[in-house]
This record gives C-alpha cells, sequence and structure tokens, in this order.
C-alpha cells in the first residue's frame, strides 16, 4: 500500500529548502496528479493533449511555487493554474486549425466520436458530447462542481468569479445538459 | 498571712540571690522627721487659706458662683503670665538652690511666650461664638457667598415630591397591564391592535425555512441530486480510458523538463540565413498556409467544406491530427526530405512574399527554435495568422 501523502504545509516547506526541494516537489505531483489529470483531460478530451497539459502545468509549479503566498489552499492554486493551461491549450488549439469552427461541432465533439469506445447511444457518452456545447468556462464550472464536488467558496477563487455567478451558471448547465441528453 | 520564716524560705525558693541580699534602706529622711510629723499636720489644718480657691472650696458646690465663667479666662491669663514672668526671672538670675544644670537643651520657637497669651486666648474666644460669626472671623469671602445656591430645583419640586415617591411605591405593586392603565389609558386602549400582517402559515413553517438556511452550503452531491437524479446516476460513468501505469510515469517526465539538460546538437544543412529562416516558417505552417491560399481564391468561407476537400490527402490528414501528431510527423523527417518537398511545393507558398512580410529581427533564434519544439509554435501563436492573408 502507498504511504499516506504529506500534508500541504509540509510539502511546501520540503520543497522551500534546496536540500529537499525535489522531494517536496514530487510529493505534490503524487498528491495531485490525478485530480488534476482527470480536470484537464475533461476539458481537452484526448490523453496525448492532457498529458502535454499536465506537465507544461508542473514544470510552472515548479517556477512558480517559490512565490506561493500560501494566503490560499495549495489544491486551489493548481486547480488554478490546471485551468488556465487548459483553457490556453483549447485557445491555441482553435488558431491551429484550419478551418474556422462552426457553432455547433467543434473539434473536441469530433474527437469524442473518434474514440474507438464511442456509442452514441450510451448515456455516458451523450453526456461528454452535451458537456463540448457549453462555453468553456461553464464546463469547467460543471466539471468542478459535477466531478470534483468543489465548494462553490472554493470554486469561486479557482476562477475568480463570485459564488453566485458560479451557483447560477451551473444549474443552467445541468438544465443545458439534461435537455441535450433528453434529446439526442 | 504566712510567717516571715515561711515567707523568707518562699523567697529563697524564688531567688537565692535576693534572699542573701542585706535589707538596706537607701532612702534618706530628714533629722527629726518624724517626730515632728504630726504637729506639722495638724497646724497646716488649722491655718486659714489665702487662695480664693480655698474660698470656693468652702461654699455649696452645687451653685457656680456668680461671673465665674466671665471671670474665668482673665483669671487663667494672669496666672499665665505670671508664670511667664517667673520663668523669664529665672533664667536671668537663677536662683542657687536650684541644683539641676543650667544648660536648657530644649529649644522653643521665636516670640513663642510672647504669642502664647493671646493664642489662647483667641482659643477661648473662638469656642464660644456661632459657626456664623466663626465662617465670618475666618474667611469673610465664604461667609459672603453662603447664602448663593447655585443648583437649580424645579419648580414646585419640594412640594410634589412626597406624592411623586408614594406613587411609584403603588406602582411597584402592580401589574404591567395596570401600570399601563395607570399610565395611559389611551395606549392601554390600543395594546391589542397590530398593524403588522405576517404571512399565513409563517411560523408553522418557519423551523423548516430556518434549518434549510444553515444547510444552505449543500452538498455538491446533494446538489446534482437535486437538480437532475440523471446526471446525478452518471456521475461515476467514465468513459475516458488511460494507459496502463500513466500516473506512474508523470513524476519522471516533468522533472526531465524542469531540470537544466545538455543542449542538444542538431545537424543542420548550411542554407542562407534568409531562406533558413523562411523554411524554418515553412516547416510549422505548411498545411495551414496552402489552405489559406485555397480559401483567398475561392473567396468565400462558407464553402470551406469545399475547399478542404480538395485539398491534397496529405494536407487532409495533417488537418486531422493533434498537435502531438503533427510534431511528430514533422520530427519524422528529415531535411533532405523536408528540402526536396520544398523544392518540388514551392508555388504552394510564395516565398519572396513570404520573406518580405516576415520581419527577421521578430523571429526566434535559430538556437532556441532547435532545442525547443515549441517555440516556432508559440511564435506562431503570438502572431495573428490573419495578418499574412496576402
Amino acid at each position: 500500500m502507498a504511504a499516506p501523502h504529506l500534508d500541504d504545509k509540509q510539502l511546501l516547506f520540503q520543497f522551500k529548502d534546496p536540500s529537499t526541494k525535489e522531494k517536496g516537489y514530487t510529493g505534490i505531483i503524487k498528491k495531485y496528479q490525478e485530480k488534476l489529470y482527470w480536470h484537464i483531460r475533461r476539458m481537452v478530451v484526448e490523453h496525448e493533449d492532457a498529458n502535454d497539459v499536465l506537465q507544461n502545468m508542473f514544470i510552472k509549479v515548479w517556477n512558480g511555487l517559490e512565490n506561493f503566498r500560501e494566503d490560499s489552499q495549495l489544491y486551489t492554486w493548481l486547480y488554478r493554474i490546471a485551468t488556465n493551461e487548459s483553457l490556453t491549450f483549447l485557445e491555441q488549439r482553435k488558431k491551429r486549425t484550419a478551418i474556422s469552427l462552426s457553432d455547433v461541432e467543434n473539434g473536441l465533439s469530433n474527437q469524442l466520436k473518434a474514440d474507438k469506445n464511442f456509442d452514441p447511444n450510451k448515456i455516458e457518452w451523450k453526456l461528454q458530447l452535451a458537456m463540448q456545447q457549453l462555453p468553456e468556462k461553464q464546463r469547467i464550472v460543471f466539471n468542478l462542481r459535477y466531478y470534483d464536488e468543489m465548494p462553490y467558496e472554493e470554486m469561486s477563487r479557482v476562477l475568480e468569479t463570485s459564488e453566485g455567478a458560479l451557483k447560477a451558471s451551473y444549474h443552467h448547465a445541468v438544465k443545458k445538459i439534461e435537455d441535450f441528453i433528453l434529446n439526442h | 498571712m504566712n510567717s516571715s520564716n515561711e515567707i523568707l524560705n518562699e523567697l529563697a525558693t524564688l531567688s537565692p540571690l535576693l534572699a542573701g541580699m542585706e535589707r538596706t534602706n537607701v532612702f534618706s529622711v530628714p533629722d527629726g522627721y518624724f517626730n515632728t510629723l504630726a504637729e506639722t499636720i495638724v497646724d497646716s489644718m488649722k491655718e486659714p487659706s489665702a487662695t480664693s480657691f480655698d474660698t470656693l472650696s468652702k461654699t455649696n458646690l452645687s451653685e457656680t458662683p456668680e461671673g465665674y465663667f466671665e471671670n474665668l479666662a482673665d483669671i487663667i491669663l494672669n496666672k499665665a503670665k505670671q508664670q511667664a514672668v517667673s520663668t523669664e526671672q529665672e533664667a536671668a538670675d537663677p536662683s542657687p538652690s536650684f541644683n539641676g544644670t543650667d544648660k536648657n537643651v530644649f529649644e522653643v520657637p521665636n516670640g513663642y511666650f510672647e504669642s502664647l497669651s493671646d493664642s489662647i486666648l483667641n482659643r477661648i474666644k473662638l469656642q464660644s461664638v456661632s459657626a456664623d460669626a466663626e465662617l465670618n472671623n475666618l474667611s469673610a469671602i465664604l461667609y459672603g457667598v453662603k447664602g448663593k445656591n447655585v443648583f437649580e430645583v424645579p419648580h414646585n419640586y419640594f412640594e410634589g415630591l412626597s406624592d411623586s415617591i408614594f406613587d411609584r411605591i403603588r406602582l411597584q405593586s402592580l401589574t404591567a397591564d395596570a401600570e399601563l392603565n395607570d399610565l395611559s389609558p389611551t395606549l392601554y386602549g390600543i395594546k391589542d391592535k397590530n398593524v403588522f400582517e405576517v404571512p399565513d402559515n409563517y411560523f408553522e413553517g418557519l423551523s423548516d425555512t430556518i434549518l434549510n438556511s444553515i444547510k444552505q452550503t449543500v452538498s455538491a452531491a446533494d446538489e446534482i441530486k437535486e437538480l437532475s437524479p440523471m446526471l446525478y446516476s452518471l456521475k461515476d460513468k467514465n468513459v475516458f480510458k488511460v494507459p496502463a501505469g500513466y500516473f506512474n510515469t508523470i513524476e519522471a517526465a516533468v522533472l526531465t523538463k524542469v531540470k537544466p539538460q545538455p543542449a542538444k546538437v542538431v545537424a543542420m544543412h548550411k542554407r542562407s540565413s534568409f531562406f533558413k529562416y523562411a523554411s524554418a516558417a515553412m516547416i510549422a505552417c505548411i498545411a495551414v498556409l496552402g489552405v489559406y491560399k485555397f480559401v483567398n481564391k475561392t473567396g468565400n468561407h462558407n464553402n470551406a467544406a469545399v475547399a478542404v476537400a480538395s485539398l491534397d490527402p496529405s494536407i487532409q490528414n495533417g488537418l486531422k491530427m493533434n498537435a502531438k501528431q503533427f510534431d511528430q510527423g514533422l520530427n519524422s523527417l528529415s531535411d533532405d526530405e523536408i528540402a526536396s518537398y520544398l523544392d518540388k511545393n514551392g508555388n504552394y507558398a510564395d516565398v519572396p512574399a513570404l520573406s518580405s512580410s516576415i520581419d527577421e529581427n521578430s523571429l526566434p533564434d535559430a538556437d532556441q527554435y532547435l532545442i525547443d519544439d515549441k517555440t516556432l509554435d508559440n511564435y506562431l501563436n503570438d502572431n495573428d495568422l490573419e495578418d499574412s492573408k496576402k
């Protein structure tokens, strides 16, 4: 059985000490990699892209963690970087694609459909297609609340948006997704 | 009393020293004192007294002589003066019979005796004056302001005070109702008339409402259960697959990137610097520029789909690739393959036009783009491709 993860304070302490910097860093990666990976993957869909974004994200952590002010949770800070990296990736990808994307279909929906396991009759795949209909920020709100069960208070720190706005966005997202699933 | 022997024995027991001492009388008595003592006493009883005090002793003590108190001060004063005179005389001419030393160790304030009589007289006088006269004697100013009161009292305060106190005592024993009625019958009369309305069943539902407010920080699971039971049921169904052992590889991969690596040396054919920049830009955006050319020719973005269909299959394949696959594809080509492609397909891109639109100074350094695959990508992303349309 794997050793339990150290708490964030201890990991940060290790990171800030030059003699244990690497140890603290790998501790942070091990503790948060899965949560952050899935958060990114739900945004970018493809594993290879998620892997790229995840690694870029952790490189930024290596460079930026020294300046982390610890006025917010480490977890919140990591999520914020992961979210921004995912959004940046999606923006860059849009710029790289040859054709301007239509409003209805986008590259990610196509990628979902291109997945070898894709089954349009299965409700869980419909859910993924439904999520791609949402604007990116709303998709993130939905992911954080639906999959990660993040409290609105914490989400507002990750996305720098008011709790009220996030709650409204989530409620709308749920409605939209449900409608899509029921109509497809 | 015990016999003398017993007393002696007692003393010997208590203090052998005292018992052993001779009883010697140290006090001397004038010669013949005791012989003449009786006669001396009788003679003194027979002689009349010359003082007025002796006269006093013969009168009835229950009565005070007339003018006694009025003369008393003078009498005492005279006595005091006599005393002072005799003391002065003694000081000036001490009597030889005075056996003690004439050196006085005690000091007396200057003028003490001269003013003593007046001081005593004043004190005697003060004792018998009224407080008013006393104040006047002490401070005429204070005596002058004595009757001036700065504190005001409401009109008829004292006249009504007893009634007010009595009312309060009476009110203490009343109920709140009776008290209100007592204080203000008008207010008592409208006591039960409530102007405020309360919604129906407000109080019945209040406890639930409050409990819900307390639970306002509803958990995400409960929230989605309420919003959409269907979505709630799908929560744990994950459609995405992850390569086996993937999570064990992340740490090592990231560490490799954050720690400085020795610079990669990439062999490059010698070309003119202009062509090197042009070909580097071309490698990164070859498919994109080609398509833009087609799009511009058709002049109609709505036919983009048609335009795509008519592209070279290799370009179509490139469009379907993700960034990683695209990079891998490019990396697999040798420099010679790239150079020969450019030679054959140079008309797909207007190289002179391209070179004129590129600012050589803003191009990334050769060292940078040779080491880091992403440098050219970042350069292209930073420069909006739309601007390069001709």
